[in-house]
């Protein structure tokens, strides 16, 4: 618990710390989410959704795995063109530390789809959803840029401009995710 | 006579620091110098990157209770139609 407490509050002695542990729970618990979470609360909120496919399930997971190593995969090259000397083992072991926001995003995403009706056109509800939403996306920027500086060990104009490259590499990723199914990308 | 102030001086070394012993007294009072002597970019700095969650959902209540007052529901389902899938 002590270091999950500590990639939530501390998350530059996480990076540094570079628990495994913690790393693997949440890129798992966020795939999972993804792929059978969804599904299932569609199916138990509506008697219009189909019952879910163990097959899509599956190949749903494994798209997960299969995104969380190509965006490692995409910090690891952009990083080395900017002078990062990281290796690609480096970047699959601690950007899943940065996965509390993805994972929570999940559940907002899951939830907000599926009752999507109740917060459509509801100003309160609207706002509280617009505060989770946006503060996970602030959030992540903040993990992004601690990543980029304590991971990657990119300094001064070479931080900018990988953040700048990777953000625009992130972009197709993000769609190739909801493509595939996966409705909060795992990157 | 002699012999005594060789000891002494044996005692006297032995119980100096080493090299490594005062290299890390000194990043030790380093650290402790800059805890107390931040600037105020490092105090910021430090703000955000020290409970993260606590300034991204900090600022992100403030816009949205601005946004919210000024666009109402148009703003609100914008941001839905946007991340809520």
């Amino acid at each position: 618990m002590k270091y999950f407490f500590e990639v939530l509050n501390h998350p530059i002695e996480a990076f540094r710390n570079k628990n495994k542990t913690a790393t693997w729970f949440l890129v798992a618990l966020t795939i999972l989410i993804n792929a059978a979470f969804v599904p299932l609360l569609d199916w138990f909120s509506g008697a219009q959704h189909l019952t879910p496919d163990i097959y899509l399930i599956l190949r749903t997971t494994l798209w997960g795995c299969v995104s969380y190593l190509a965006v490692c995969t995409v910090f690891w090259f952009i990083c080395k063109c900017f002078g990062s000397k990281m290796s690609l083992n480096d970047y699959i072991q601690t950007w899943g530390l940065t996965f509390f926001p993805t994972l929570l995003c999940s559940f907002a995403v899951a939830f907000s789809e599926t009752f999507f009706t109740v917060f459509w056109n509801n100003s309160i509800w609207g706002m509280l959803l617009s505060i989770v939403f946006v503060g996970i996306l602030i959030w992540k920027t903040i993990l992004y840029v601690i990543f980029l500086r304590e991971v990657a060990g990119l300094k001064g104009g070479r931080i900018i401009g990988a953040f700048v490259v990777i953000g625009i590499m992130i972009i197709p990723l993000a769609l190739l995710n909801g493509y595939v199914g996966l409705k909060t990308p795992i990157l | 006579m002699k012999k005594h102030k060789k000891t002494y001086t044996i005692l006297e070394n032995y119980a100096l620091p080493t090299k490594q012993q005062k290299e890390k007294m000194l990043n030790q009072i380093l650290l402790e110098y800059r805890k107390y002597d931040v600037t105020p970019e490092e105090k910021f700095f430090k703000l955000i990157t020290v409970y993260p969650w606590r300034f991204a959902f900090g600022f992100s209540t403030v816009q949205a209770v601005l946004c919210s007052l000024i666009w109402g529901t148009g703003y609100t389902n914008m941001v839905l139609r946007v991340f809520g899938g």
